[in-house]
């Protein structure tokens, strides 16, 4: 057959069959426009971290460290000098307004060397005036969250470390807009000199240098990263204690979190893609076996079977691009409703720059995957014998063994390669097929048996509509075991993923353990805590504790230099600045003549070597560092180096909330180091404001961190995570309801005669609705209780087995989505059927004669 | 009604090998648990150029005949040839070849293609065998059915008879050497039958085809060269001039 002739016959059977053709695309368009919809808002999002890169990053290049930043001008090449720079000291702290209400902070004092704040990008202020005439040693501008959670106005005080500063500006709108850094609080800015009249940099405070640079316009990412190097190099210390990021390379845990959410999310939209061409196998095996007698004469007049599977794959291809299209399209508005609904985290997409690579991505896939399930069904075309056209008896023929066992191996590879594109791990990609056979396959059992039980039960006994509607369920031809499978397999996806998101969900909220501090406090110095103490037992605060903490740094592990560790470390591959963090981060370390609660020694003893400097260290860490009992630890203490041995391997129960500590020193040694304390209590919930309040006005250099806001905080993102996932579900169920409504429109002409012979004898059309509503509920009641059960055990399963926790998934969540299944099964039941009710009974009588 | 189209020179034909040949020739079908014998040892030779009638009750096993003359089905037992080729050594494939070179059918239900118009049914013969004037030669016959200003219509848009003037001219389209033929006026009335008819001995006239006619209706059977009679899935009666 030419290609002519096929694309001819292709052609030709897209004539028949609008409502085939509709219900096709609707379930490949619907899978489609999920997957594309992830893929487009992702992508936008990267295309915003990509095109405003520098702006996000502030320049060119950030070097950030946790100790005070060298001249990092002087350290550049000669022919390397930067045309901007600017100096940016961070760090979290109380600030109070004129009433002495205090809130959490983020403090940023810029000091400009060169150019203009901010580097790259604009800055939008209220009222809009240049940041150099509004900001000096007395002034502040304020982030919009913090003016409104103070009640601050322009012109009006805020006390920082005690001292009052005026609020000249506001942030109208920040570059920094897209960083997803987890920050304590709004941020503020001051000038460097403003920073100092604060004292807010003693001892123990947490603070992050940045020197941000720009350099000439156009400078490349390749001569960024050479620069880069080139400064690593010749940084005191091999650059060691500093981190470097280029605009192009910042970001990285947000990009890391953006590829996860497009493999792990494409692989839900995926499954509403994989739903959709089970419906569409469905409607090809259908379609087959009603143009059997058609097959017959194109296998009469001389078409091989291999011709007439290809023109019908032509036709499955041709409405899998069309509905694939449709689908893209529909999934490319999503980032353009995400960003009108959270302008706040996102931009504006321009879709021109996405929308070239989504489309081809959802029409390729989609057309991919709807061909591969279409195979097997279509290999019913070499079971039609032509000698059909003579009788309509005639004895179906053997399918080929390599045609039926290719056709099946065909669809496996393909679910597989199609999960492989979205989660571009080929473990991951096989165990998510191989879960979705599984998955389907049970249900496939679940819903045959179901349908068996129900064709057993005692029919004289119930109601007749009941009995009427049991009857329909398990008519041979009525499609309804496939889509039993779709709608259960949408409900389980979406009520799987409702179940684990409530459990975590009140773990995070009840994480707080009854007796566990509420409130924490950072950079406490000695000669404060006990009128600290005293002002939390006025509040009524409990288990009041507080630790000793000594600021170090790791100078030698078993005699070898810190640096040799972070080179050696680097060789192994991977990012080699994270590698050497574990070395050369800020130590803090405490002593303690007993350990608190909840710490184990799972090896050696406590304190039992006399005049040995003893440290205790945690176990997981100890394995970071490549440490065990008998090693020896140097500190660099404030440029003193103290030598302790290992003396005991312990685990700690983080989970208690109670402070704990990676290094416990033997008591005696580091008493008399530069030290801060850090304290913890439990504070009833209405209390903890005005100890806050009160703590800010007395004690402006101590942090107070509120434990219940951040869990707040925690909870509220993930609640949205988890509606995206949810969204994303609905797809899937959306799918179900396709499959469903086109098993039905399938049927339309059985059930159209049946509701005319029906009407004819008498029945009224509100009973005959009635009788068909009762055969979509059983449907969805059985749908539903598959899915739920499913659900359930995958729940259950993820929840006490990959997470550990001992929470029972919810019982009423599975009743509302069983009830959910009936009820959009009715719905989309009826739906489909209205034509067959309307139609008046003479009508399709006649037909038939 | 259409004249009847002027004779046209018969093709070529060995007419020492016969068109259509079966030995012995046994079908069996199952039915529920009953194996029915349909055909029993059949033995007929049709040679090229004869126009044979197959008559017999019903249930006489005549389009089963027709169906394992045609290749549509295979025989439990014996052999079927078709121009001197055993159809048995022949796969699926093979078949669908000969039935497009050879080949051409007209069923009583008529068998058109219904997403395809008239003109379109009749052309598909015609492109499936690669015929360069494919076009012209549509045109043609659908001419000589009488259908050239119905071209474009469905055969849902069709009479019984016109539907049938349609299949006789995709029959008749790419030349085909044997023409089979399944009670062709079993459902149309006797005018429409009378024309139809006309039309179909009237072609196979003009081309020389073989043809192969089964039919429960005397005057249909008697415009045959011979008659093959069938009773009980064997041939009881043969009437006319042997091959």
């Amino acid at each position: 057959m030419s290609a002519a002739l096929l694309l001819r016959m292709m052609l030709r059977q897209s004539r028949g069959g609008r409502g085939r053709l509709l219900f096709f695309g609707a379930c490949i368009a619907v899978g489609v426009a999920a997957l594309v919809g992830v893929g487009a808002l992702v992508d936008s999002i990267e295309a915003g971290l990509h095109a405003r890169s520098r702006e996000l990053l502030g320049g060119d290049m950030e070097v950030e460290s946790r100790r005070p930043l060298p001249d990092v001008s002087a350290h550049l090449p000669a022919h390397r000098r930067e045309l901007g720079r600017v100096d940016v000291t961070a760090l979290p702290t109380m600030v109070q307004n004129a009433a002495g209400e205090s809130r959490l902070a983020e403090v940023k004092a810029i000091d400009v060397k060169r150019g203009r704040y901010p580097l790259a990008g604009g800055l939008s202020l209220r009222p809009a005036r240049p940041i150099e005439e509004l900001l000096d040693a007395r002034s502040v501008i304020v982030t919009p969250e913090l003016e409104r959670d103070l009640g601050l106005r322009l012109g009006g005080e805020l006390r920082i470390g005690g001292q009052p500063f005026t609020v000249r500006g506001v942030i109208a709108q920040q570059p920094e807009r897209l960083q997803f850094s987890f920050v304590f609080g709004p941020e503020l800015l001051l000038t460097a000199a403003g920073l100092e009249r604060a004292g807010l940099l003693g001892q123990g405070s947490r603070v992050r240098y940045r020197s941000l640079l720009a350099f000439a316009d156009g400078t490349s990412p390749q001569t960024l990263a050479q620069i880069k190097r080139e400064l690593l190099a010749a940084l005191p210390g091999g650059g060691m204690f500093v981190e470097i990021e280029t605009h192009d390379e910042a970001q990285p845990a947000l990009r890391d979190t953006l590829d996860r959410v497009r493999r792990y999310l494409g692989l839900v939209a995926l499954l509403s893609l994989l739903l959709g061409c089970v419906g569409v196998a469905q409607i090809a095996s259908t379609w087959i076996a009603q143009s059997a007698q058609q097959t017959a004469v194109l296998r009469c007049l001389g078409f091989r079977p291999r011709d007439v599977l290809a023109f019908h794959l032509g036709h499955v291809l041709l409405i899998a691009v069309l509905g694939s299209t449709a689908g893209s399209l529909v999934g490319l508005a999503l980032p353009v409703l995400a960003a009108r609904a959270r302008p706040e985290l996102m931009p504006e997409p321009d879709l021109s720059a996405i929308a070239g690579g989504a489309l081809a991505q959802g029409v390729g896939l989609g057309a991919f995957v709807a061909l591969l399930f279409c195979v097997p069904p279509l290999t019913a075309i070499w079971k039609v014998s032509p000698a059909l056209v003579l009788r309509s008896e005639a004895a179906p023929l053997p399918v080929p063994r390599s045609v039926r066992f290719g056709a099946a191996a065909l669809s496996a590879a393909g679910v597989f390669l199609a999960a492989w594109s979205q989660a571009r791990d080929a473990l991951h990609a096989l165990a998510f097929a191989g879960g979705v056979v599984a998955l389907a396959g049970l249900l496939w059992l679940g819903a045959t048996a179901l349908q068996r039980m129900v064709g057993l039960l005692p029919r004289a006994r119930l109601p007749a509509l009941l009995w009427q509607g049991a009857a329909a369920l398990v008519r041979p031809g009525a499609g309804t075991t496939s889509s039993i499978v779709a709608l259960g397999l949408g409900t389980l996806v979406v009520l799987a993923i409702s179940l684990v998101e409530g459990i975590v969900d009140a773990e995070v909220r009840s994480a707080l353990p009854t007796d566990a501090p509420s409130v924490f406090l950072a950079d406490v110095q000695p000669d404060q805590w006990a009128g600290i103490e005293q002002l939390g037992k006025r509040h009524r605060a409990r288990n009041i504790q507080n630790a000793p903490v000594v600021m170090a740094r790791l100078s030698r592990i078993d005699g070898r230099p810190v640096s040799e560790l972070v080179r050696e470390r680097a060789r192994t591959g991977g990012d080699a600045q994270r590698a050497s963090w574990v070395f050369t981060r800020e130590q803090r370390v405490t002593w303690q003549a007993r350990l608190p609660e909840h710490n184990t020694i799972v090896a050696g003893a406590l304190w039992h070597k006399p005049g040995v400097a003893e440290i205790s260290i945690e176990q997981d860490y100890a394995r970071d560092l490549g440490v065990g009992l008998g090693s020896t630890i140097v500190f660099d203490v404030q440029g003193v180096q103290m030598p302790f041995a290992v003396t005991s391997v312990r685990t700690v129960e983080w989970r208690s909330f109670s402070p704990n500590f990676f290094l416990v020193a033997e008591p005696g040694y580091l008493d008399d180091a530069p030290q801060f304390h850090i304290g913890a209590m439990r504070v009833d919930a209405d209390a903890e404001q005005t100890l806050q309040n009160e703590l800010s006005a007395r004690y402006p250099n101590v942090t107070v961190i509120r434990v219940r806001s951040i869990i707040e905080r925690v909870s509220a993102i993930l609640d949205q995570v988890a509606l995206g996932v949810r969204l994303l579900g609905g797809f899937a169920v959306l799918t179900g309801l396709v499959i469903l409504i086109g098993t039905v429109a399938a049927t339309q002409l059985r059930r159209a005669r049946e509701a005319a012979l029906l009407k004819t004898l008498g029945v009224t059309r509100a009973r005959v609705a009635a009788m068909f509503a009762w055969e979509y509920a059983l449907r969805g009641a059985v749908a539903g209780a598959l899915g739920s059960l499913g659900a359930y055990a995958l729940a259950h399963g993820f929840t006490s087995q990959v997470l550990e926790l001992s929470r029972a998934p919810s019982l009423a969540l599975c009743a509302a989505a069983v009830l959910s299944a009936v009820l959009l099964s009715m719905f989309g039941g009826l739906l489909a059927s209205l034509r067959a009710l309307l139609v008046p009974p003479l009508l399709v009588l006649r037909q038939d004669a | 009604m259409p004249e009847p189209p002027p004779p046209q020179a018969a093709p070529d034909v060995d007419r020492a090998v016969p068109s259509l040949e079966c030995r012995g020739v046994t079908r069996t079908l199952r039915s529920g648990d009953t194996l029915l014998t349909v055909l029993s040892a059949v033995d007929l030779r049709i040679a090229a150029g004869e126009a044979v009638a197959i008559v017999g009750p019903s249930g006489s096993g005549k389009s089963t005949l027709l169906g394992l003359l045609a290749g549509l089905d295979r025989p439990t037992e014996g052999h079927v040839l078709i121009d001197g080729v055993a159809l048995e050594g022949l796969n699926e494939d093979q078949l669908a070849r000969l039935r497009r070179d050879r080949l051409g059918f007209v069923f009583q239900n008529f068998q058109l293609l219904g997403n395809l118009t008239a003109r379109e049914n009749v052309l598909l013969t015609l492109e499936l065998a690669g015929a360069q004037d494919a076009g012209a030669r549509c045109d043609d016959l659908l001419a000589r059915v009488g259908l050239a200003q119905r071209g474009h219509h469905y055969p849902a848009q069709l009479s019984g008879g016109e539907q049938q003037r349609v299949a006789l001219a995709r029959a008749f389209a790419p030349r085909p050497r044997i023409l089979l033929a399944d009670e062709p006026t079993g459902n149309l009335d006797r005018e429409t039958s009378a024309s139809v008819l006309q039309l179909l001995f009237g072609l196979r006239e003009q081309h020389g085809t073989t043809l192969v006619i089964v039919t429960h209706e005397p005057e249909v059977a008697g415009r045959a060269d011979r008659l093959i009679r069938l009773a009980g899935g064997r041939v009881v009666q043969a009437e006319g001039r042997a091959p």
